[in-house]
């Protein structure tokens, strides 16, 4: 028993961000029902206090994360290494910009359950990216999806939010049972659930043996991470949802389910190819195809239907798809090439969350007055109402074209980089055709551009105090995206 | 002497024949209750299947939660809320269609691959008896307290246990809330036109 109590103790201590954060998501889940009274009503400004103690935590947990061994340690259930260390601190840096998106985008009655339902989606996200399990995988996967159903639910409660909360709760639900079916596939297989013994039984089997389980397997987990890529055929519900939820509930949607998703993939993948793929880390030939296919479907549809949109959020549903499509480039190719195609995902995943979230930041930060910007009319002529906010926005709208000298530019030419330099003819074909998606996006992401500078403001110039907190969010979100131009080595060094 | 009827196989294609029919009928009835009701039966063959698989805790389990649990509680709510126009659902025929299609060519697919597995079938009777007979429950409760019975090098499911009971509080207060809507002070079009 002292063994057991020991192992449980060092199983811990790898995971101590997640505790700090488990400890803030019970205080504000238990405590916060406690100061709304039986009518319903809560003390005003309640929401910021909740705001600066989810940011505590999550400050604590991000010191946690300075202070912890980055080495590889292994346990039955998790295992840390570079790649955890790089996605935690992704999901912790982008909780803290979230919270501050967050900050007027709800009331003070459900504010405690909403920072709390906020903090377990990023305690999710790095239990993902720890796991080396399936069952802790699957756990934590959920644990990203279901406080997702409340956010979405808690953050606007009219009949459209309601509509978009419920498609989102039915498509993730079934994401989640293919998930789970081919997971299951896999244990039939190999008759083990951690990731080692996994590898062990596959690299040990016979020539070809159980190969059609093993791809039905594979086929499953992939439609359903798709989903949380929102990469096509899985998008139906991106648009609708996005169009009907809040700044940041759309904020949360366009990035944390693609880091998820991705690092999901990333400890997934090899075990397609699990024979010659396990060492360098890419697909086999057939799921290359697949997921060749699913990237040119998602970059194209995503960009194409983006260009009719005169709905903001919609617009920018579509821009959350097309850009899984790029990404979903970087697991093609896998880490034969020089430029590795793990860590242009790694890299892309960091600079795409600094752009959307800086976007929705920046959208919602005059919603003080209750104006939030949502169409094309409300962004016209912005430069002379607000023309700070138009020339941060211009920044990020920027960094999604993938112009210099933005983040996004370095992001793109990476993983242009990464298929050009895999030498085959696949490779060739797909940089090309992102080459080509990139110059599709640009049309619609200086259209937008074009609306706040160069056309006449609908509206007479009236001052609008700010809500200072998406406002420092996007600004935050801004300025990285131009520093990280400049000195891209400090979060390239940092990639495992 | 020998039993003419080999008695375990029975018992499968009994209980699978069970579940079969059953989930068929699922799909094919338009009525939610009686939908509800074959889902009742199926499952339950499907608990047999783990019996007779010698999982007698999943088996169990299966009763328990999905029997007696979930499925009761489905009767109940379709019962409670579902007004005339929901209690029959129609499909069209190139739904209907669709759905055999893609049925049919998945089960195909998934049916091909288990038996391209060599280990999974060609048991003799003499073999399935040697299968030592093992007991699931104290096993599997020792794991969820972090403690594993086959191979102690290995840490249990504690955290694993924990997160579920996270993911359970997260269920409650999302479930709260959304039960609460018609009595909310905010206002909550959706069900107040309805």
């Amino acid at each position: 028993m002292p063994q057991v109590i020991e192992q449980i103790r060092s199983t811990a201590t790898l995971i101590v961000p997640e505790i700090v954060l488990l400890a803030a998501v019970c205080a504000l889940f238990l405590v916060g029902p406690f100061l709304v009274n039986e009518a319903g009503e809560a003390p005003a400004g309640l929401r910021k206090r909740w705001g600066f103690l989810s940011l505590f935590a999550l400050v604590v947990a991000l010191v946690a994360w300075c202070d912890g061994d980055h080495s590889l340690v292994q346990n039955g259930l998790f295992r840390i290494d570079g790649l955890v260390w790089y996605a935690r601190g992704l999901s912790l840096i982008a909780g803290i910009l979230l919270v501050l998106v967050l900050w007027n985008q709800i009331d003070d009655v459900h504010s405690a359950e909403a920072y709390a339902c906020l903090l377990s989606i990023v305690m999710g996200t790095n239990l993902v990216a720890a796991a080396n399990d399936l069952i802790s995988l699957f756990l934590a996967l959920e644990l990203v999806s279901i406080p997702t159903y409340v956010l979405l639910y808690l953050g606007k409660r009219d009949r459209i939010g309601g509509e978009a909360t419920l498609k989102y709760f039915l498509l993730s639900i079934f994401s989640s049972a293919l998930v789970l079916y081919g997971m299951s596939w896999l244990y039939g297989v190999t008759g083990t659930t951690n990731f080692t013994m996994i590898r062990d039984a596959l690299v040990n089997r016979a020539p070809h043996a159980g190969e059609g389980l093993l791809e039905i397997s594979f086929a499953l987990i992939l439609a359903g991470l798709c989903f949380r890529l929102a990469a096509v055929p899985f998008h139906f519900y991106a648009p609708d949802v996005f169009q009907g939820t809040t700044a940041s509930n759309a904020a949360l949607l366009s990035l944390i389910p693609k880091v998820v998703g991705f690092v999901a993939l990333i400890h997934l993948i090899p075990l397609s190819g699990a024979t010659d793929g396990w060492e360098r880390w890419m697909p086999d030939h057939e799921s290359k195809l697949l997921l060749a296919a699913l990237a040119v479907a998602t970059m194209f549809l995503g960009n194409l239907m983006a260009l009719r949109q005169s709905h903001i959020y919609r617009l920018m549903a579509y821009s959350s798809i097309a850009h899984a499509g790029y990404m979903l480039i970087g697991l093609v190719i896998g880490d034969t090439a020089p430029v590795g195609g793990r860590e242009a995902i790694l890299f892309y995943l960091a600079t795409y969350g600094l752009m959307t979230i800086g976007v929705f930041a920046l959208l919602s930060a005059r919603a003080g007055d209750g104006q939030p910007l949502k169409t094309d009319a409300d962004l016209r002529g912005l430069s002379r109402v607000q023309p700070m906010i138009a020339v941060l926005l211009a920044v990020c709208l920027f960094s999604l074209t993938g112009l210099p000298p933005t983040a996004g530019f370095l992001g793109k030419l990476n993983l242009f980089l990464t298929a050009w330099s895999d030498g085959t003819q696949l490779g060739h074909v797909l940089a090309i055709l992102m080459a080509l998606n990139a110059a599709i996006g640009a049309y619609y992401y200086l259209r937008l551009v074009a609306l706040m500078f160069l056309e006449p403001s609908a509206a007479e110039p009236q001052p609008v105090r700010l809500a200072w907190a998406p406002w420092l969010a996007g600004t935050v979100c801004a300025v990285a995206s131009i520093a990280l131009f400049v000195a891209p080595q400090w979060l390239w060094d940092s990639i495992p | 002497m020998e039993d003419p009827i080999y008695w375990p196989s029975f018992f499968f294609l009994l209980f699978s024949a069970i579940a079969c029919a059953f989930a068929v009928a699922v799909v094919v009835t338009p009525n939610v209750v009686r939908m509800a009701f074959y889902l009742v039966l199926s499952l339950a063959a499907t608990a047999g299947l783990f019996f007779l698989a010698g999982a007698d805790f999943v088996g169990a389990m299966q009763i328990m939660i999905y029997v007696g649990g979930t499925l009761v509680l489905l009767i109940f709510g379709v019962m409670l809320t579902s007004q005339d126009r929901f209690i029959s659902m129609k499909t069209s025929n190139f739904e209907l269609g669709m759905a055999t299609g893609v049925g049919v060519c998945l089960f195909i697919l998934l049916a091909v691959a288990a038996r391209s597995i060599p280990e999974w079938h060609g048991l003799t009777a003499q073999q399935v008896a040697e299968i030592p007979l093992e007991p699931t429950a104290a096993p599997l409760g020792m794991g969820l307290l972090g403690a594993r019975v086959d191979s102690p090098d290995r840490s249990g499911y504690l955290l694993i246990f924990e997160i579920i009971s996270v993911h359970l509080l997260v269920v409650l207060v999302g479930a709260a809330y959304l039960a609460r809507a018609r009595r909310s002070r905010s206002g909550f079009s959706l069900t107040s036109d309805g």
